[in-house]
């Protein structure tokens, strides 16, 4: 009797389901299985409910889940109004300087959330935060007189308004689109019909852009939910927990629980999956109800302000001053000095460079900067690979089981940074995978990082894959090639700029990753966001903290820049 | 010999046994260290300790005693850092041939089987300062106090604060204190305050909306800001490091009674580290009146046990509380009920 070998496509198939198994489901159960135990991952306990019992009789956590909730919906609804607010005017009206606002609302990108929570914390602390200084002075020119305040950065208001503001750039680069491509035929209809402006963009635009803005605003509240740094840097000190510090305090306070952070991740994880769920269906089936960019060809009306445009311009400076200038010049002006006072003549006469002399010269920082360098280039390839070799056997391929393939794929969208290091942490401190020694190394940081982005990916090489005719392949086909050689100089070539984009991606969001790094990383495998987090929280070192810091922005405002030129030259050229 | 002389030098004999048993322990592992050469040492004194040598002078110290070892130092401060290093060694990767744990993580590290077990009297080691379960030795003293800044409170007040001050109302809003409020845990011994009292003035804190801070340092450095007018429950050690810099002289110390105290942080040597004699010998030598003196001075945190240290100078005459280890065993199931009073996330 013959036995029937697999084909190489199966045995691929085989092997990437495998590597998402070891990314994804093995990690999520090692936690699930956890979440019964007590005890330290590494000498654990017996099973139990206790975590669960523990965790969901406090009030304590319905009140984190309400502050989530609050946290994720106020961040979004600030972030929205704001970004569509920017994507119309620079999309649809004749605001004065658009390119350069363009090109500005890029620079946000660039600063790590860290970093723009610590500059906040500089400016906004209740007593001698710079703001509040400025502001209470203003304040009593006009008889009223107060101690503190006005503003408490370390507030649930404080961390919303830094929320919203952060998400701002990410949410106008997916709605500018939009308004550049719509059909501006019912826009024209309803000026004909007498229209205003406001009233069609009320009842035409945005009504026309509901996929895109909803698709957005999902995201965007899945975004805030997972958020962590404001949390961490703003939340903590004023005892206002969400659930991400509430899983990082679970392991990592003076006395840890990890059974019980796992409790904890559980309903977050479902949280969050019920969210991918619903931004799915946004993005997938509704998208289709409202086809407004046609084979027509068009040029959308440009709206004019008159009056309004300089008006228009000066929100977008205000934001900006908000969003870039306070934060990194507070982050400068503390950078120069050796301990941290507001600014005076006696603070300028202690001006130096010795912070900066410091990040050149520290070897624990220039062994950051190398494993940041590592955890970029290998995160983002491997995530950027996996993701192609999904999306050809999703695609292309369509094996029995694609659609399992791509839902697990895409289930990964739903494990938030922190559920994912706390998995990882219980699979790799516990036998057998404990005996690779993986742990507090570069490379466990890496696999956390790849399954955090591969989902994203996979999207953006899905649709990639998808534009490609199979009529090229079939050529191959024709002349011999075996399908992985067809796969390599055929399909490859041709989505090389999808890959690219995709690869500069997650390389931006790998090398300002902190919630992952910062659980899963040791002492030799420490990248620049946790150096920065080790200098601010442990060593106290704000000065040094913000050397580093201004550094960082530096160099991602010019990584920022170039991926984008990269990216449309890319894609122009093909 | 006489009877008599026959005594005196059995007395002598008797008081320089056991210096010359050290000595000769020491020598053993002096010899083992010159063949290792090197030491990685992870603890909790900055390398600068208010702009000026912390950990440095240590090593230097060190060093100029044994030049033949050479130490690679890095911090390990809080229990964040801690805990990662806990984790790292239960993952069999050893960073540090010395590192430190908190107490609430020593009976962990037992069960995972990541702490040598070594005789550490028999290197000279002070035996009060030999942790209980004889895996390492504690290695600092901390007195605790109430910090506070002179811009804000003036002396006259700030001089006579009191612990029933960090609770006042008067001073609501005004205070803060340590995410893990040990000085609580010390005043919750029965010998203390008790357990009700306790219970009763942490609850009279979170009511007074004290800022709990995740560390000891971030809360003296928003005191010097002006942030906070009193930090309750700091280390003296943490004011020491501001006030060394030269630029906080408007704070303050207060020692307030009882002076909580404790000799606190468990130093050890993990298991399977690269250098063991290396690691022994700088952990001896950290517990010597030497060790102990150059820690005084960088740290404020020497000893009170050895005389001269600021922990011996500033307790002298004062009713101190000294954390028992009979209750420092019990360290999470007092701190769980404290953080439960104050409103913090209990998370055992």
């Amino acid at each position: 009797m013959r036995v029937r070998l697999p084909s190489a496509t199966t045995l691929f198939f085989l092997g990437v389901v495998l590597i998402l198994f070891w990314l994804i489901v093995i990690p999520l159960g090692q936690m699930l299985l956890n979440s019964f135990r007590i005890g330290h991952p590494a000498a654990p306990g017996p099973f139990t409910l206790k975590n669960y019992l523990v965790a969901y009789t406090s009030p304590l956590t319905y009140r984190m889940i309400f502050n989530t909730l609050l946290f994720a919906a106020g961040g979004t609804a600030i972030t929205t109004v704001i970004a569509v607010f920017f994507a119309w005017l620079l999309e649809r009206t004749d605001m004065p300087l658009q390119n350069l606002c363009w090109s500005l609302l890029l620079v946000p990108l660039a600063m790590p959330g860290l970093l723009f929570s610590m500059a906040y914390v500089f400016l906004l602390m209740p007593k001698s935060g710079l703001l509040n200084v400025f502001l209470r002075d203003a304040l009593s020119r006009f008889g009223v007189e107060l101690s503190e305040g006005p503003v408490n950065i370390y507030s649930l208001g404080g961390m919303i308004f830094l929320d919203g503001l952060r998400g701002v750039t990410t949410v106008f680069l997916m709605v500018a689109g939009a308004f550049r491509i719509m059909d501006p035929a019912m826009e024209e209809a309803s000026f004909a019909s007498g229209a205003k402006n406001w009233t069609t963009l009320q009842r035409v635009t945005l009504p026309v852009l509901r996929p895109a803005l909803l698709a957005a605003v999902l995201y965007e509240f899945a975004s805030s939910m997972e958020s962590f740094e404001a949390p961490l840097v703003l939340g903590l000190p004023g005892r206002i927990y969400v659930y991400s510090t509430m899983i990082y305090v679970s392991t990592r306070d003076a006395i840890p629980n990890y059974g019980l952070g796992a409790a904890f991740a559980a309903s977050y994880f479902i949280l969050s999956l019920g969210l991918v769920y619903f931004y799915q269906r946004a993005t997938v089936r509704q998208s289709e109800r409202f086809v407004t960019v046609s084979g027509k060809g068009y040029r959308p009306h440009r709206i004019e302000l008159g009056r309004w445009r300089y008006p228009a311009l000066a929100v977008f400076i205000l934001y900006f001053l908000f969003a870039v200038v306070l934060p990194l010049g507070v982050l400068v002006w503390a950078s120069l000095l050796p301990s941290y006072q507001p600014p005076s003549r006696a603070a300028l006469a202690r001006v130096h460079w010795g912070n900066y002399w410091l990040i050149f010269t520290e070897p624990a920082i220039l062994k950051a900067t190398w494993n940041t360098l590592v955890i970029t280039f290998a995160a983002a390839t491997t995530t950027v690979a996996l993701a192609f070799a999904i999306s050809w056997l999703v695609v292309r391929a369509r094996v029995r089981g694609f659609m399992a393939l791509d839902g697990l794929t895409f289930a990964s969208h739903a494990v938030p940074g922190v559920v994912i290091a706390l998995s990882f942490i219980f699979l790799y401190l516990q036998p057998p995978l404990r005996y690779l020694g993986l742990y507090g190394t570069v490379w466990i940081v890496v696999l956390a990082l790849v399954t955090q982005y591969v989902s994203f990916a996979s999207r953006a090489t899905n649709a990639a894959v998808m534009q490609i005719h199979k009529e090229l392949e079939e050529v191959g086909e024709v002349s011999g090639a075996s399908r992985l050689r067809i796969l390599w100089q055929i399909t490859f070539p041709l989505i090389r700029p999808a890959f690219i984009a995709a690869w500069i991606w997650v390389a931006a969001h790998a090398v300002r990753a902190f919630s992952i790094p910062l659980m899963l990383a040791g002492r030799d495998s420490r990248p620049l966001a946790v150096m920065l987090w080790h200098l601010w929280d442990e060593e106290q070192n704000l000065p040094a903290a913000s050397a580093l810091g201004v550094l960082l922005i530096l160099v991602l405002t010019l990584l920022t820049f170039s991926g984008r030129a990269v990216i449309a030259r890319g894609f122009g050229s093909s | 010999m006489n009877r008599r002389r026959f005594f005196q030098v059995w007395i002598v004999c008797l008081l320089f046994f056991p210096a010359l048993v050290f000595a000769q322990a020491i020598e053993k592992v002096a010899d083992g260290a010159k063949k290792e050469g090197k030491v990685s040492v992870g603890i909790t004194v900055r390398w600068m300790e208010g702009g000026k040598p912390g950990a440095k002078k240590m090593v230097e110290l060190f060093q100029s005693r044994y030049p033949f070892v050479k130490v690679d130092y890095e911090r390990v401060g809080g229990s964040r850092e801690r805990e990662r290093v806990l984790s790292e060694l239960a993952a069999g990767k050893v960073s540090y041939d010395v590192t430190v744990l908190s107490e609430t993580q020593v009976p962990i590290a037992i069960k995972a089987n990541v702490m040598e077990k070594i005789d550490w009297r028999s290197l000279g080691v002070v035996p009060q300062h030999v942790h209980e379960d004889g895996v390492g030795v504690n290695y600092r003293s901390q007195v605790y106090g109430i910090s506070y800044n002179r811009k804000l409170l003036p002396d006259a007040i700030g001089a006579k604060l009191t612990w029933d001050d960090c609770a006042s109302p008067q001073y609501r809003g005004k205070v803060a204190m340590d995410s893990r409020p040990r000085h609580l845990e010390i005043f919750w011994q029965p010998q203390v305050w008790g357990r009700e009292k306790t219970l009763a003035h942490a609850r009279r804190l979170a009511a007074n909306a004290t800022s709990f801070e995740q560390d000891r340092t971030a809360a003296m450095n928003k005191l010097a800001l002006g942030e906070y007018a009193i930090v309750c429950g700091s280390f003296y050690s943490t004011y020491h490091e501001q006030v060394r810099s030269g630029d906080n002289n408007h704070l303050a110390f207060r020692v307030a009674e009882p002076v909580p105290l404790s000799l606190g942080d468990v130093v050890f040597v993990p298991r399977g580290v690269p250098h063991p004699n290396s690691a022994r010998l700088w952990v001896a030598w950290s517990l010597s009146e030497e060790g102990q003196k150059v820690l005084d001075e960088v740290e404020g945190s020497g000893s009170p046990l050895f005389p001269g240290t600021e922990a011996a100078k500033i307790t002298k005459g004062k009713k101190v509380a000294w954390y028992e280890p009979q209750f420092r065993a019990r360290a999470d199931e007092i701190l769980k009920e404290i953080l439960e009073a104050v409103g913090l996330p209990v998370v055992r």
